[in-house]
């Protein structure tokens, strides 16, 4: 099939982007989204122009690289998938496709389709972790019970990939459910109680100072989140945040 | 018309005024008559004990009471007569007639099963026959490859639901004999222990696993190997150390798909805590290394001038061309099953590819500014020289051992022939060009397992 491309290309982080037009053609239904960039580049680099910068690693929706809207959606049309699991069996021939970066003040563009998300970083670090004594001695982590539907919640916040749909999503730019994800992985596990207080406080602190705005129960980066991260995890944090307000 | 043989007697009466030259038209002496009767009866006779060559029609039913004689030979007991072409005597048909059908062979039938006919059973798994339930028999081509590429091969989770599902109605206490049920149960079990793996497939290829049998197949994807390390994961530049899949201390020819997590948890946690731990203790007191020796403006100047080459080479092909190009060859040479003829061809082929990459690729935009195709002619201009190792290590190992699969040594049954004087790893000296790389034997010791082959079977 036939498509035109209308994609962001902005030079560096200081640079003032726009708009280019791109026409493609043989676009094999078959191809994901981003096997169909790189061909684009291909043709780009054949014909002595620079290719369009955009984030991939993984290529099999794990790795939450791919920061990228197509049409206006985050990660695109279809529901739960990354962009590399979006195909171009979503589209029709002739149709006019706009492919542009996150937009959020706390993820600003590297390049074209790139935005530095290190911020999902600093947020991990203030608090997204157990500490654990690995000197040998360490505990199974079997022979401590969790009750199965515990263990079920803690597995599906701990799915969330931080690829930051969420905040792409939301039109706060908040990143409520991404933090809520990596506090209640933990917050539902004994292991994860130690450091609790400490932990929801430090991260909602890194969260604002990142420049994320506030939730509004919308519920936007619950319909756009790529591995269908649940808004439940949003109220258990805040709960935990009570909580912990009290505490701390 | 004289009519001299049954055969050509009319059956309007009228016509047959002259038997064998008797006439008995209306109006001959009555003796006329009798001659005829006479020579009727005898060539009725001759028709009757087949001493003429005529073919013989029969439109009513033919009830054969006696016995049957072909050529004056009686057939024997489950014979038949069989045709040996056109024109040809027939045959009575030998023992070759009954192989045809031979037990083994499996038929396609459509009806009811209550009316297959005797003597033949149903595929169904019991009484010694293969479980073809929801299968279709697949003829065999050049390959048993499916797909457009030929090479995949089916992987079919029918008969695996249908086994969980019995164990879960089983449990649960529901009917084991509803198959949709059964089904239903199972897919719910594989559900939770793939769920993921089979959305990511049905998002790539379109169609439902749960459904349809997927197409799979066995993908190189990691080197196997890594660098050297010693005990406490220190590589061969003193106070580098490698830890996870970079380093080649846990998988030898084998590892699992999923298995690099484990690695580089237990060196991450475990391993490194103590023995980095130990390296930096006598270099508590060294304080900040200056950037001024003459080691790293040497190594600043490389990397430089690399990065200066890349950009600055303004040739005609991409890096992808390149990868692409190697990879095929790894693939088609130095893949899961390789020989020495196919390994000496990709050393040459590597090397000259190598070669034409230094003149040709072009790397654009600029080095100092974000710039993947920067980073991956760097990348790519590693995998041309490890390629052509792989190969020479390939070319050494003359042995299949686990994964790697060297043609020429294999049992009669094509399992893998491992060797005994092989039992050593193999750890390659850089010595800039692959070629001049040299080997350095490893042997392996094993104390507390006894080495032996893995059976598959």
């Amino acid at each position: 099939m036939n498509l035109t491309l209308k994609i962001w290309r902005q030079k560096g982080a200081n640079d003032k982007g726009k708009i280019v037009d791109y026409p493609m053609t043989d676009v094999s239904p078959d191809m994901s989204f981003l096997e169909m960039l790189d061909v684009l580049n291909q043709e780009l680099i054949d014909k002595n122009e620079e290719p369009i910068a955009f984030d991939h690693d993984c290529r099999e929706g794990i790795c939450g690289s791919c920061s990228m809207y197509v049409n206006g959606q985050a990660h695109g049309p279809d529901s739960m998938v990354t962009v590399c699991q979006l195909h171009m069996r979503s589209f029709n021939d002739g149709d006019t496709i706009f492919i542009e970066p996150w937009r959020a003040t706390a993820f600003p563009v590297i390049k074209d389709l790139i935005v530095d998300r290190t911020a999902f970083d600093r947020i991990q670090h203030a608090g997204g972790f157990i500490s654990v004594n690995t000197s040998g001695n360490t505990q199974d982590a079997n022979a401590i019970p969790i009750e199965k539907h515990n263990a079920d919640m803690a597995f599906d916040a701990a799915t969330c990939i931080g690829c930051g749909a969420c905040v792409a999503s939301c039109k706060n730019s908040s990143a409520m459910l991404f933090v809520s994800a990596k506090v209640s992985q933990f917050a539902l596990l004994p292991q994860g109680q130690v450091e609790a207080t400490d932990r929801v406080l430090n991260m909602v602190k890194q969260m604002d100072e990142e420049g994320f705005g506030n939730c509004t129960n919308t519920g936007a980066c619950e319909v756009e989140c790529p591995k269908g991260i649940s808004l439940e995890n949003i109220a258990r944090m805040n709960r935990e945040y009570l909580s912990a307000s009290f505490k701390g | 018309m004289a009519k001299n043989k049954v055969s050509e007697w009319d059956v309007v009466s009228d016509n047959n005024l002259d038997i064998k030259g008797i006439n008995i038209s209306d109006n001959m002496p009555p003796s006329f008559v009798n001659d005829a009767m006479r020579e009727m009866m005898a060539q009725i006779k001759q028709w009757q004990s087949g001493l003429y060559e005529e073919p013989l029609t029969i439109k009513g039913d033919l009830d054969i009471q006696g016995g049957m004689t072909l050529d004056g030979a009686a057939g024997t007991s489950g014979q038949f007569l069989m045709s040996s072409g056109p024109g040809e005597t027939p045959q009575w048909g030998s023992a070759e007639i009954p192989d045809a059908f031979s037990p083994g062979m499996i038929i396609l039938w459509s009806g009811l099963t209550s009316t297959i006919p005797t003597g033949w059973a149903l595929c169904n798994g019991t009484d010694g026959t293969p479980n073809l339930t929801d299968r279709f028999i697949m003829g065999a081509g050049n390959t048993y490859g499916v797909n457009q590429t030929g090479e995949a091969v089916f992987l079919d989770f029918a008969s695996a639901f249908m086994r969980y599902g019995k164990e879960q109605a089983h449990v649960k206490g529901l009917d084991e004999n509803d198959d949709a049920l059964v089904k239903k149960l199972g897919q719910e079990i594989v559900k939770n222990k793939y769920g993921n793996l089979f959305q990511m497939y049905e998002k790539i290829v379109d169609q439902n696993p749960y459904e349809t049998p997927m197409m799979i197949y066995p993908a190189v994807h990691y080197t196997m190997g890594g660098v050297w390390v010693d005990y406490n994961l220190m590589t061969t530049v003193p106070g580098l150390y490698a830890i996870g899949e970079a380093n080649f201390s846990d998988h030898g020819a084998n590892r699992l798909g999923a298995s690099a997590l484990m690695q580089g948890l237990a060196d991450g946690y475990f391993v490194l805590p103590y023995t980095i731990g130990d390296y930096l203790a006598d270099d508590i007191r060294t304080g900040p290394i200056s950037t001024d020796t003459k080691e790293f403006d040497e190594a600043e100047k490389n990397v430089t001038e690399t990065i200066d080459k890349l950009i600055n080479n303004n040739g005609s092909k991409s890096v992808d061309h390149f990868h692409k190009r190697l990879g095929k060859i790894m693939w088609n040479k130095c893949g899961m099953a390789r020989n020495e003829k196919d390994l000496k061809e990709a050393i040459v082929e590597i090397a000259e590819l190598r070669a034409e990459f230094w003149k040709k690729v072009r790397v654009p935009g600029e080095a100092n500014e974000y710039n993947e195709e920067l980073a991956k002619a760097g990348r790519v201009a590693d995998f041309l020289e490890l390629g052509e190792l792989f190969a020479k290590d390939a070319l050494v190992r003359e042995e299949s051992a686990g994964g790697h699969f060297r043609e020429e040594y294999q049992t009669t049954e094509g399992e893998a022939t491992r060797r005994k004087e092989f039992q050593f790893v193999s750890a390659w000296e850089y010595n800039s060009e692959p070629k001049d790389a040299v080997l350095h034997k490893e042997d392996l010791v094993y104390e507390n397992i006894e080495v032996k082959e893995r059976s598959y079977k």
